[in-house]
């Protein structure tokens, strides 16, 4: 479980990973360990993570495996606590966990209660996961949390397919920003982001074959998890930043305007500016 | 005679607009989790020489939401779905939120809707004809400090009539989310973060009804999918709609920070 040679981790600090035996996750939790980060690794499936887990020791790495269902309130404190008691308490922590429908249809031909299954997913498991771990980093005054959204949450989709999906990102979206709100000067910064199109089980029988140019690197969800990590996001607390679509250094140089015009969160787009809900 | 179908109709304004709606004709079907409260909306339906039915139902509940379409389709064809149960949860700071209470919130606020759509919709689709209004919130497009769990649930409400409408494109359905503003009921009487709300911002009744009377009279068929608040100037928007839907309007969008953001 553990490797001594891995001597930097009381450095860099304990990450939490959701969804981790699989795709974007198990990169994330790579990169992090790779960083010299101890990684706690979540995910309903004992031997995915097994494998990750090997994976993070065979390079000196430091990390724990946790079997647990994101949406089960007894799991998710089971697996913070396992996490906490073996590398210590999460300083980050990336939701990442995702659900999406089997198979696209109109709202009211998926089955209704898989499209709940999504939305528990998506959002209940970040919502008990932040209830969780936020107590103990607003105790010590640090703390990152991060939750892996969609442009799905955010623009219509054609034919409005994926609505279990998309209906569940938009939430994940307000309950990010709903959260900054209370966090604000408590030391403990939260952000959203999307990767983008990559390349995982999930996402290849979503969207069908598109040309290999319209992936994206998974490269870029993870070198946006590490700069979260070491603190280079904190001015854009509360926002919605795209791993692959946004210049993050021109971001970071509007993040003072961006704040005051609350912008990168989910809001009513006005007509124009002569509408009173504007 | 066509039948409308009013959630949370045992008080407040979902009573209010189940006997607008039987006033004006239809059949009102009115669901609520309190049988008690809905033969009292029952007995002022009849006294205004309306029509309507009980359904004791819990709108989470998926084989309750079935007893409800099914004696609703069996009174003839539904044409009206008022989605308008829904609870703000007692105001609370995010940590200071029992989990169960906060689930629940989004469970009403989010899952009763769809379930009901769902329920209903076919039938709608399959007639050509019909309208869904979701009651909606500007609190599910800002903050309303403490009310994250209804805020969460209110903004994921706005997506799914997106979506809906999306889907209902041509079929003669029409949704959309409709705000009654802060109007005076036993929730918003209640309710710690509305105390200090300056009467002059509440919203009359009178116009809230009207308001739910005009989206399911055609007149804001261009506006499906899309958020109108019943203080709106309807006629202004109804005539403006076809730039609302070119700028995709009125609907949960990312803020861009500016004209050069890459997103929005």
């Amino acid at each position: 479980m553990t490797d001594p040679t891995a001597t930097d981790t009381t450095v860099r600090g304990v990450a939490l990973v959701t969804g981790a035996g699989r795709g974007i996750g198990r990169d994330v939790s790579l990169a992090l360990a790779a960083e010299g980060w101890s990684v706690g690794l979540l995910g309903r499936s004992r031997r995915p993570l097994d494998v990750v887990l090997s994976e993070v020791a065979g390079k000196g790495g430091r990390a724990v495996a946790v079997s647990a269902d994101v949406t089960r309130r007894d799991q998710v404190r089971a697996a913070v606590d396992t996490v906490s008691r073996d590398l210590g308490p999460p300083d980050l922590v990336v939701s990442n966990a995702g659900l999406r429908e089997r198979a696209t249809g109109v709202p009211w031909e998926v089955d209704a209660d898989e499209w709940w299954r999504v939305v528990e997913t998506n959002l209940r498991g970040p919502f008990l996961l932040a209830h969780e771990v936020l107590p103990a980093m607003v105790a010590r005054g640090s703390g990152r949390l991060l939750h892996i959204g969609s442009g799905m949450g955010q623009r219509p989709q054609p034919g409005g397919r994926w609505s279990a999906y998309s209906v569940s990102k938009a939430a994940l979206g307000r309950l990010t920003d709903t959260l900054a709100a209370g966090l604000d000067g408590t030391g403990v910064t939260v952000l959203e982001t999307s990767p983008g199109l990559v390349r995982t089980d999930m996402t290849e029988t979503m969207w069908g074959p598109p040309d290999e140019q319209s992936w994206n690197p998974v490269e870029q969800i993870t070198g946006l998890v590490l700069r979260f990590a070491r603190g280079d996001l904190d001015a854009l607390h509360g926002r919605f930043v795209h791993a692959a679509r946004d210049d993050v250094d021109a971001l970071l140089a509007q993040a003072d305007a961006i704040k005051a015009g609350d912008a990168r969160t989910l809001r009513l787009r006005p007509y124009g500016p002569d509408d009173p809900l504007a | 005679m066509t039948v409308a179908v009013v959630t949370g109709a045992g008080r407040g304004i979902g009573r209010e607009v189940a006997r607008r709606l039987a006033r004006d004709g239809r059949t009102a079907v009115v669901t609520a989790r309190s049988a008690d409260e809905l033969a009292q909306t029952v007995a002022l339906v009849e006294a205004d020489g309306g029509t309507a039915v009980a359904v004791t139902a819990d709108v989470t509940d998926p084989d309750a939401v079935r007893r409800v379409a099914e004696t609703a389709e069996a009174l003839g064809d539904v044409d009206v779905l008022v989605n308008n149960a829904g609870v703000t949860g007692d105001a609370a700071p995010f940590l200071g939120w029992d989990i169960d209470a906060w689930w629940r919130v989004v469970e009403i606020d989010l899952r009763g809707p769809a379930l009901v759509a769902h329920a209903l919709l076919p039938g709608m689709v399959a007639r050509g004809r019909g309208w869904v209004v979701n009651v909606n919130s500007l609190g599910g497009a800002k903050e309303l400090p403490g009310t994250s769990a209804y805020g969460v649930a209110k903004g994921a409400l706005m997506r799914l009539t997106r979506f809906l409408a999306t889907e209902t494109a041509g079929t003669g359905v029409v949704v959309l989310d409709v705000s009654p503003g802060l109007v005076h009921t036993s929730m918003t009487d209640g309710a710690a973060i509305f105390a200090g709300v300056p009467e002059e911002d509440w919203t009359s009744m009178d116009t809230v009804l009207d308001g739910m009377a005009a989206a399911v009279s055609g007149r804001l068929d261009a506006l499906s999918g899309r958020f109108v608040h019943v203080e709106d100037d309807l006629a202004a928007l109804a005539a403006g709609a076809d730039e609302i839907v070119a700028a995709d309007a009125r609907t949960l969008r990312l803020r861009p920070y500016g004209p050069d953001d890459p997103i929005g």
